[in-house]
């Protein structure tokens, strides 16, 4: 019987080893009537494994396995390098449409926005904003951008807003990487006018990667009883990049 | 369910190219918002804002080399629809007609524009960018200029229960940017006493970035010497690879039982005033 398994043995042996001179070794071949495909290998598993004190990343089956650079061309062979950029780059805005309905004077309306943030590993985020021009029905109807209590506050500027004769349009923003734009909920200042050639101004940002982070965008519209009656509107632009 | 939601993968790219050579990224955009988006691309050159990675767009920035995309049905700047869920894979194609050796920085933004544009409607809009970093150059091979710059451990007073803070940046004197590759090593007594590699930030040409420390999470974190320390003195070094010619930053520090020492004292001129009183009052009962 153990002579039986032997032979058995030694011929399956002997047949694979024949069977790689014979036919050309593919880690994997298909074919149709249009196409062949040769993969250069074949890898049997890959992934992320953690224990209390260890995190492990492997590839098994890949060839060449590591970075080679040569020329100006790199090139990262297995699957740990797909962890590089695992953690795209996310931004959400709840809703686009800012609607402070009927507007009574000398009584600021308000609206909120959520903008929501992930950001890959290793890169922190900027968030930056600009109107196309102020609030307008037409360029000689406007609503004035804010220059908030102290006729101090510019787009790069914040401070308080809290007079109800202090008329315009302005805005504040709350999260963990807006504290350093503004000091608290009182402050507000103007959206970077387009229209007026001003570049879009950070209103938030982070040095390390987040995850989900949540910004509120607070805005404030406050107008005179000399405010012509009608619809006022502006395109907000909120614009997202990572950390380099 | 939000209005606008859009990923963009990968991120950033860095890459060198060699004059009159090509390279072609591909990009995943995914809308996972409940409503059909109206996007284009665009690409914009931005300069380092600071030493933390912020940048800049200025009003003016043209770029010597030509970005394209290499999709069939779309140009840069053109307009496309994004339904709900659904993914798209844009190709960008960066050619380098220059011979110049010298870095191009940009973003190849994705831009929301407005759906509706009828007027009298109000409607925010967003953007999303992921970066490119470009070196255009006429050498196979070029290595780093990396120095530290602005090196400080704080405290000043160094004590052995106080946390030791080591900040400063790395600068690069090249003409290209890098990214840092190196480690601190502190030792006491010729022995190795703590080691810790540095985050491997990128750091654009003519510019630095915060010294920071790789940790356990694999991200960016102060470099910190944890309390309680042994009492004498520290060597440290920051070796930075890459360097042309090998580079180390070398620096020194004191350790000394200050809060132990003036606690002991304090007890002691405590206990010396209240002997010294009870004297004064036993002299004086006699």
């Amino acid at each position: 019987m153990k002579l039986k398994h032997f032979l058995i043995f030694l011929v399956s042996g002997f047949s694979f080893l024949v069977s790689g001179f014979i036919f050309p070794v593919n880690a994997q071949h298909f074919s149709s009537s249009s196409y062949i495909i040769d993969w250069g290998n074949f890898n049997i598993t890959s992934g992320r494994k953690s224990s209390t004190n260890y995190q492990l990343t492997d590839t098994v089956g890949q060839n060449a396995p590591g970075i080679s650079e040569k020329n100006g061309i790199k090139i990262k062979s297995g699957f740990q390098y797909i962890y590089d950029t695992f953690t795209e780059l996310s931004f959400t805005i709840d809703k686009l449409n800012i609607d402070f309905g009927s507007l009574t004077p000398g009584l600021g309306s308000t609206d909120t926005n959520l903008l929501t943030v992930t950001t890959p590993s290793g890169h922190g985020y900027q968030i930056m904003a600009s109107e196309n021009h102020p609030l307008w029905i037409n360029p000689n109807l406007t609503i004035p951008n804010t220059s908030c209590d102290s006729d101090d506050c510019t787009p790069t500027y914040s401070s308080p807003w809290t007079s109800a004769d202090k008329y315009g349009f302005g805005f504040n923003v709350t999260g963990v990487g807006a504290s350093s734009y503004f000091l608290d909920s009182t402050h507000f200042r103007p959206f970077a006018d387009l229209s007026d050639n001003q570049l879009p101004v950070i209103v938030a940002s982070e040095n390390v990667p987040v995850k989900e982070r949540l910004t509120t965008i607070n805005y404030r519209v406050l107008i005179s009883s000399l405010q012509a009656a009608g619809d006022y509107q502006n395109y907000i632009t909120y614009t997202l990049v990572p950390k380099y | 369910m939000s209005q606008f939601s859009l990923t963009l993968k990968p991120a950033q790219i860095e890459i060198i190219l060699l004059p009159n050579s090509l390279y072609v990224q591909a990009y995943e955009i995914t809308n996972n918002s409940s409503e059909t988006l109206l996007l284009s691309c665009s690409v914009s050159s931005w300069i380092p804002a600071d030493n933390l990675g912020t940048v800049t767009y200025p009003n003016t920035s043209e770029s010597p080399l030509n970005f394209s995309l290499s999709n069939s049905d779309l140009k840069l700047s053109q307009e496309f629809l994004l339904n709900p869920g659904q993914k798209k894979q844009l190709v960008l194609k960066i050619t380098n007609p220059t011979s110049t050796d010298t870095d191009h920085y940009s973003t190849f933004f994705i831009t929301q524009k407005p759906l509706n544009s009828v007027l009298g409607e109000h409607q925010n809009l967003a953007k999303i960018g992921s970066h490119i970093l470009v070196s255009t150059t006429n050498q196979s091979v070029f290595s780093s200029n990396l120095q530290v710059h602005q090196f400080t451990l704080k405290p000043i007073i160094k004590d052995i229960f106080t946390p030791i803070k080591i900040n400063g940046e790395i600068i690069n004197k090249g003409e290209h940017y890098s990214q840092i590759n190196g480690q601190i090593t502190v030792y006491k007594g010729g022995q190795l006493y703590w080691q810790q590699n540095l985050f491997p930030y990128t750091v654009t040409a003519q510019n630095s970035r915060l010294l920071q420390c790789l940790n356990s999470q694999n991200e960016a974190s102060t470099c910190q010497l944890k309390v309680p320390l042994w009492p004498g003195t520290y060597q440290g070094v920051i070796n930075l690879v890459g360097n042309s010619s090998k580079y180390e930053y070398s620096f020194q520090f004191f350790v000394f039982p200050y809060s132990i020492i003036i606690s002991i004292m304090f007890l002691f001129s405590l206990l010396f005033f209240l002997l010294r009183n009870k004297q004064s009052v036993s002299s004086n009962k006699q």
